[in-house]
């Protein structure tokens, strides 16, 4: 597999892994700072911490603990971290 | 004879050169006027602002005329300011192109369905907000950040590393914005480049580098002009990652223009900043567009 040509100009795939691998490096560069604020999201903590902290859940909870006119569901499933 | 029978000829002629004249002045104004709702929409959100700005930046403070505000700009401060916004923009586009080129390459190379599927770890940062990406890379970055504490978990550093709030913490949040900016250009016109050249050269006995070398890179220089170009105008105003990451240590041009509104109140000289930093970007990209040829900058031609 890796000694098969990648393109026209017969050069195989062995002999570009660096390019597969700096791609894949770019990659996780882009797309980690764009997941990680999802478990932040559920942070307990008032500072920026992760792995989210003791109390997890506030940020979630806030939008629980409103008055219930300003709940965007009615659902009393809060979750109790 | 043909004298006779060549006169109506001439005569047909001069009608209808005089015909199309008519003609073509009426698709014209035709024309003109279909572009005039666009003409005006353009007159009222860009050129009476800029036009407003700029005559804002010949009054003091307390409403009188002066050029105080643009020879205000040769204190060291500002010079020093100017400069650094240059280094900050030209190491971003700098890095950008030396880790961006690759991957629009690869997603070249590859088929239009993979490479559509693995875009998507370009365009989901392009879509995230600046302000939580720059956040969520202050959370990786800071003293007790992700990224420090693993470091120090797995033995390789024993006190952490300051990796954020100076230029180096600046830098790599920026190049993050900006990446999607000079891979979308740059994928497009890679795109548009005729794998035939390539099998071409392979044909004529050019190694795989060497056919990338004469062949490839050639061709793509115009896409990566146009992507260089609006990388570093991009950078040129950039405020939230500077000012979020930069830590008071980074000075951009932007930064001083927020302080002379929001902490001086002084409209007449964030306005000769905001002018200043207009017509260096337009000299910048007329140099561009004489150097590289870049017919607009949609990276594609």
């Amino acid at each position: 597999m890796l000694n098969r040509p990648a393109t026209e100009t017969q050069i195989t795939h062995f002999q570009r892994l660096w390019l597969y691998m700096l791609v894949a490096l770019v990659f996780a560069f882009l797309i980690i700072p764009c997941l990680i604020v999802i478990p932040m999201s559920f942070s307990g903590s008032k500072y920026l911490e992760f792995p989210p902290g003791a109390g997890a859940c506030n940020g979630t909870r806030l939008i629980w603990d409103r008055p219930s006119g300003a709940r965007p569901l009615s659902c009393r499933c809060a979750p109790r971290c | 004879m043909t004298m006779v029978l060549n006169h109506p000829g001439i005569a047909d002629a001069d009608h209808n050169a005089d015909a199309l004249k008519r003609q073509g002045s009426r698709e014209r104004r035709a024309l003109a006027s279909l572009t005039l709702p666009g003409a005006i929409l353009i007159f009222l959100v860009l050129i009476l602002p800029i036009g407003w700005l700029f005559w804002l930046s010949f009054f003091g403070p307390s409403g009188e005329p002066t050029l105080e505000n643009y020879t205000r700009m040769l204190k060291p401060i500002y010079v020093r300011t100017f400069i650094s916004t240059f280094e900050v923009a030209g190491l971003v586009t700098l890095v950008c192109v030396l880790i961006g080129y690759p991957v629009a390459y690869l997603l070249s190379q590859l088929s239009e369905r993979t490479a559509g599927l693995l875009m998507i770890f370009v365009v989901l940062p392009f879509w995230t907000s600046v302000l939580v990406r720059t956040y969520a890379w202050l959370v990786l970055l800071q003293r007790t950040g992700l990224v420090n504490t693993w470091l120090i978990e797995a033995g390789l550093i024993s006190t952490p590393l300051p990796l954020v709030h100076n230029m180096l913490g600046t830098v790599i949040g920026m190049v993050h914005v900006m990446l999607p900016f000079l891979i979308l250009p740059l994928y497009a016109s890679m795109r548009a480049i005729d794998p035939v050249y390539m099998r071409a050269a392979a044909n004529c006995g050019a190694t795989p580098s060497q056919a990338f070398r004469q062949v490839f890179l050639p061709m793509s220089l115009p896409g990566l002009a146009a992507g260089v170009a609006l990388v570093f105008v991009l950078c040129l105003g950039f405020f939230v990652t500077p000012a979020l990451l930069g830590g008071g240590r980074v000075a951009m041009w932007a930064m001083q223009i927020a302080n002379n509104i929001s902490v001086y109140g002084n409209w007449g000289a964030a306005s000769a900043l905001g002018v200043v930093l207009l017509v260096v970007t337009a000299i910048i990209l007329y140099v561009f567009k004489r150097l590289f040829r870049v017919d607009g900058f949609e990276g594609v031609r």
